[in-house]
């Protein structure tokens, strides 16, 4: 009995022993208190000579205003934010470069938006930057990633007033209306598919001039266009609202119209794209259909009677030849910078795939260039607002 | 479906006090004198002990004893003269027992044991010269509590008596809500010194007779020296010793040993508590409320649902705080993750510690809101509201993000109606915290899996502690994931073994 006992006991000493020692072996030790840690919430990767710089934004919880922070809060005119930056061959050169000379750690795990820089997205392009984002697990794949007017580092730097961080801003806006939505993941499964290229939200800074109001907004002026990684040209204007259209993931946008004189603004609210390859005598064209749904925003015509159908019709005519108008230009840039961002190559593998996998797939760079687009749309107003008539007409 | 009991008897021979057991044999002797030496010798230097000696009216010596305070006075008084204006020549004692006094309840003892017994419960025992029976009185009186509103149990619809500490009371109360021959009250005396009355309860032809059977062997296996609460019991009748879970149910409410009943399980109340047991017990009762079953059944399982709900956080949302925060900060929306960094930007201690003083700071107000006055009890809440709540936050010791986990968690553990039930959890949230802190969500993980296989390997009285959930009994459930409707459940809980399975009759 007593040797039984003293033998358990001894099993479980040993027991307790090993785990203790777990303890100390415990080689992926990650535990990290808050307050050690440096949240990046944004990063701009711009060249620079024959280095890469990369600059972070951090915010600095103690100018935050948070109550409870100590040392009160900390609106006395400093930021709320820092931002850091250093230099190195690789990106990630650069952020341990960056580490030395932080007391906290930096953690990756919140950056919602990566900037590119514009001569970094001409010159090396954006295959590079996308390893060196992807290969640590920190890193979230639904960041949102946009190439920048200029520096990149400008952007996050931009004081917006609106909201605490610049890359707050620049988040909101990149999944707002004003943008398409293209996340790291997005970029990716561009990258890697034949016949497809990506494209980017493309940013500049702005600034707003009145006088005590002085700020800079982060605009989205349209998309960059790539090809192979590297950014060929810019849709902007017209040209990016037809690539919205031509997209599949809409979002709803307005455009003004010059009818025989009269401003027209016309909210689009729906479109819906089919996008057909089509085979003629060995030769391959595609054939466009643009379904949209508009409604009247605003109507500078005072005359004009919304009752009367012939009317309505006339301006879905008009938004109709404009969508289409949009979409062409749309395209003829995409052939002019060789960017095949809607993925009009997996269109034709899908609907062709002996035919892409022999023929098409490895000319596609320059069959894209000369293949002809049939575009058509039909429009439907199917909203005339609040009123359905101009209220600033006199009565008749 | 009892299995075999564990071993849990005291061993033989060691008790040797038994001090109303050596009368089992001392027959009452058939003189006054005799009779009176040996209650004089027994109850030496007892003031409360009364011997009132006097002569029946033209008749024998008589003694009547009785306990002082226990008794009620003006029906002792009616008893005594009753007797001193007896008339006529037949002094037997049947007589006296059966016809002359004025008193519900008279028995004739003939040994010294079962005298002292009733003597000690407050009958009042009478004492004839010549005869050598006593006559027992049931004369039983004295100040006890009124029934009162049950204080740990309170509910906004149903009823509003609970049990009082006298366990006839108790008993009255459940024989009042079920008026059927099947209840049946079975008695126990425990307690070699204060003979503790305990009751086993159960309803014949609707429980488990083995489980009764089971209840009567553990309820007489034990063998101590008094049992002052229904806890000294539940200790030695529960199946694991060592289990931080409670196995058997306490309440204070009649109605709800009248629903146990009812289900099947057994009720074991003792004298001297309001607090009855309730055997078996399952984790699936802990979130169950009586009130659950007098509202309307979609607000009882939105409030089970929500109990549900909250017993995770009790026992996770320290832990969780504390791993997410300092291994996963990724996990946290940017925006709240900005707030806590702001909030525990001047705080000087990790997030472990922080979450350790503020738990424990909490566990103390609480207990000493528990065991103060009640006058005194409202000043600790107010000083631990202003001292933990405001000053530690605002002179940057704790962070306001902890004070709101350590809150949530702390109105979490309240809203599970077993005290017993969620003291336990409340206990077993230090260790995942100290996990948590070491190991991340993986600690919290390995630690809630270690309780799921403690829960799934123990039992109560037999019965699975999850049940009906593992092992699974689909239509058993219609009382635990929800409350189904009154009319939708018309059988007993198949789990505890009752032959007696419908409750509603199918055709109404």
């Amino acid at each position: 009995m007593k040797m039984k006992i003293i033998r358990i006991m001894r099993k479980s000493l040993i027991g307790i022993v090993l785990l203790g020692m777990l303890l100390l072996l415990s080689s992926c030790w990650d535990r990290r208190e808050i307050n050690d840690v440096a949240f990046v919430l944004a990063s701009a990767i711009d060249k620079e000579g024959d280095n890469i710089r990369v600059s972070v934004l951090i915010p600095l919880p103690g100018n935050m205003g948070g109550t409870g922070s100590g040392g009160g809060g900390g609106s006395g005119g400093q930021k709320p934010f820092a931002i850091k930056t250093d230099t190195g061959k690789t990106v990630r050169e650069a952020v341990s470069k960056l580490q030395f000379r932080l007391p906290r750690h930096l953690f990756f795990g919140h950056r919602r938006v990566i900037i590119i820089g514009e001569d970094l997205a001409k010159q090396e392009g954006i295959l590079t930057m996308i390893d060196a984002v992807t290969r640590t697990p920190e890193n979230r794949l639904t960041a949102f990633i946009a190439i920048s007017e200029g520096k990149a580092v400008d952007l996050l730097n931009a004081d917006t007033r609106l909201e605490r961080f610049s890359a707050e801003s620049m988040r909101e806006l990149l999944q707002s209306d004003a943008s398409v939505r293209v996340s790291l993941k997005d970029v990716i499964s561009k990258v890697i598919a034949v016949g497809n290229d990506a494209f980017f939200p493309y940013m500049e800074k702005v600034k707003t001039k009145i006088k005590g109001q002085e700020a800079e907004d982060i605009l989205i002026e349209g998309f960059a266009l790539t090809h192979d990684g590297k950014m060929k040209g810019v849709l902007n204007g017209n040209a990016a609202i037809g690539l919205r259209l031509l997209n599949h993931q809409f979002r709803s946008y307005d455009e003004t119209f010059n009818d025989e004189g009269n401003y027209l603004t016309i909210a689009i609210n729906q479109a819906d794209v089919s996008i057909k390859p089509v085979m003629t005598n060995g030769t391959l064209s595609f054939r466009i259909h643009s379904t949209v749904k508009a409604s009247v925003n605003e109507d500078r015509n005072l005359d004009r009677n919304y009752d009367d159908y012939k009317q309505r019709r006339q301006i879905e005519l008009i938004v109709q030849q404009r969508v289409i108008d949009n979409i062409k230009l749309a395209i003829a840039n995409m052939q002019r910078a060789n960017s095949d961002a809607i993925g009009f190559g997996l269109y034709v593998h899908r609907a062709f795939p002996q035919l892409w996998t022999k023929q098409y797939r490895d000319e596609w760079e320059t069959i894209f260039r000369e293949t002809k687009f049939e575009v058509t749309a039909t429009a439907n107003l199917f909203r005339l607002g609040m009123s359905g008539e101009n209220l600033g007409r006199k009565d008749q | 479906m009892p299995t075999k009991p564990k071993a849990r008897s005291m061993p033989e021979g060691q008790l040797d006090h038994h001090a109303i057991d050596q009368f089992k044999d001392v027959p009452i002797r058939s003189t006054i004198e005799e009779n009176n030496k040996i209650m004089e010798e027994l109850f030496k230097d007892s003031s409360d002990i009364v011997l009132r000696k006097f002569d029946i009216e033209n008749g024998p010596k008589a003694m009547l004893c009785y306990v002082d305070g226990m008794v009620t006075t003006s029906a002792v008084d009616a008893a005594l003269q009753a007797l001193m204006i007896f008339e006529g020549d037949a002094f037997t004692i049947d007589r006296i027992a059966e016809q002359t006094l004025p008193v519900t309840q008279a028995s004739k003892i003939q040994f010294f044991k079962e005298l002292l017994t009733n003597l000690l419960s407050g009958d009042s025992v009478l004492f004839v010269d010549g005869q050598d029976n006593a006559v027992c009185l049931g004369l039983r009186g004295g100040i006890r509590r009124s029934v009162a509103e049950p204080e740990t149990e309170t509910v906004v619809r149903g009823p509003r008596e609970g049990f009082n500490e006298h366990l006839r009371t108790n008993t009255s109360l459940v024989r009042s809500k079920i008026k059927s021959p099947r209840l049946k009250m079975k008695s126990f005396v425990i307690g070699t010194e204060t003979n503790t009355n305990v009751i086993l309860a159960y309803m014949a032809g609707i429980v488990n007779p083995k489980l009764v059977e089971e209840a009567e062997k553990r309820l007489s296996r034990i063998k101590i020296d008094g049992v002052l609460e229904s806890g000294y019991i539940e200790e030695f009748i529960q199946d694991q010793g060592y289990s931080p879970f409670p196995q058997v149910q306490t309440t204070e409410r009649p109605d709800t040993v009248a629903a146990a009943l009812l289900e099947g399980r057994v009720a074991i109340m003792v004298d001297g508590t309001p607090f009855a047991l309730i055997a078996p017990f399952g984790f699936w009762q802990w979130l169950q409320a009586s009130e659950d079953y007098y509202e309307r059944f979609m607000v009882s399982t939105l409030l089970r649902w929500l109990r549900m709900a909250s017993l995770f956080a009790a026992l996770l949302s320290p832990a969780l705080y504390i791993a997410v925060s300092t291994f996963h900060p990724e996990m946290i929306p940017t925006n709240l993750l900005l707030s806590i960094a702001a909030s525990r930007e001047a705080i000087p201690f990790p997030a472990v510690v922080e979450a350790l003083i503020m738990e424990i700071a909490f566990e103390a107000l609480r207990e000493a809101g528990v065991r103060l006055p009640r006058t005194v009890g409202q000043a600790v809440s107010i000083l631990g509201a202003l001292v933990v709540g405001q000053a530690a936050v605002q002179a940057g010791i704790v962070s306001a993000a902890m004070v709101i986990v350590v809150s949530m968690t702390g109105i979490a553990s309240f809203t599970l109606p077993r005290y017993n039930a969620a003291i336990s959890i409340r206990m077993l949230r230090f260790p995942l915290m100290l996990l948590a802190s070491v190991f991340g969500l993986l600690g919290i993980m390995i630690g809630v899996m270690v309780i799921v296989g403690h829960l799934a390997k123990l039992t109560t009285f037999g019965v699975p502690y999850l049940a009906p959930v593992t092992p699974v009994d689909v239509s058993d459930l219609k009382d635990v994931l929800v409350r189904a409707p009154w009319w939708k459940m018309r059988k007993r809980p198949k789990y505890l073994g009752t032959d007696n399975i419908r409750r509603q009759d199918p055709q109404q």
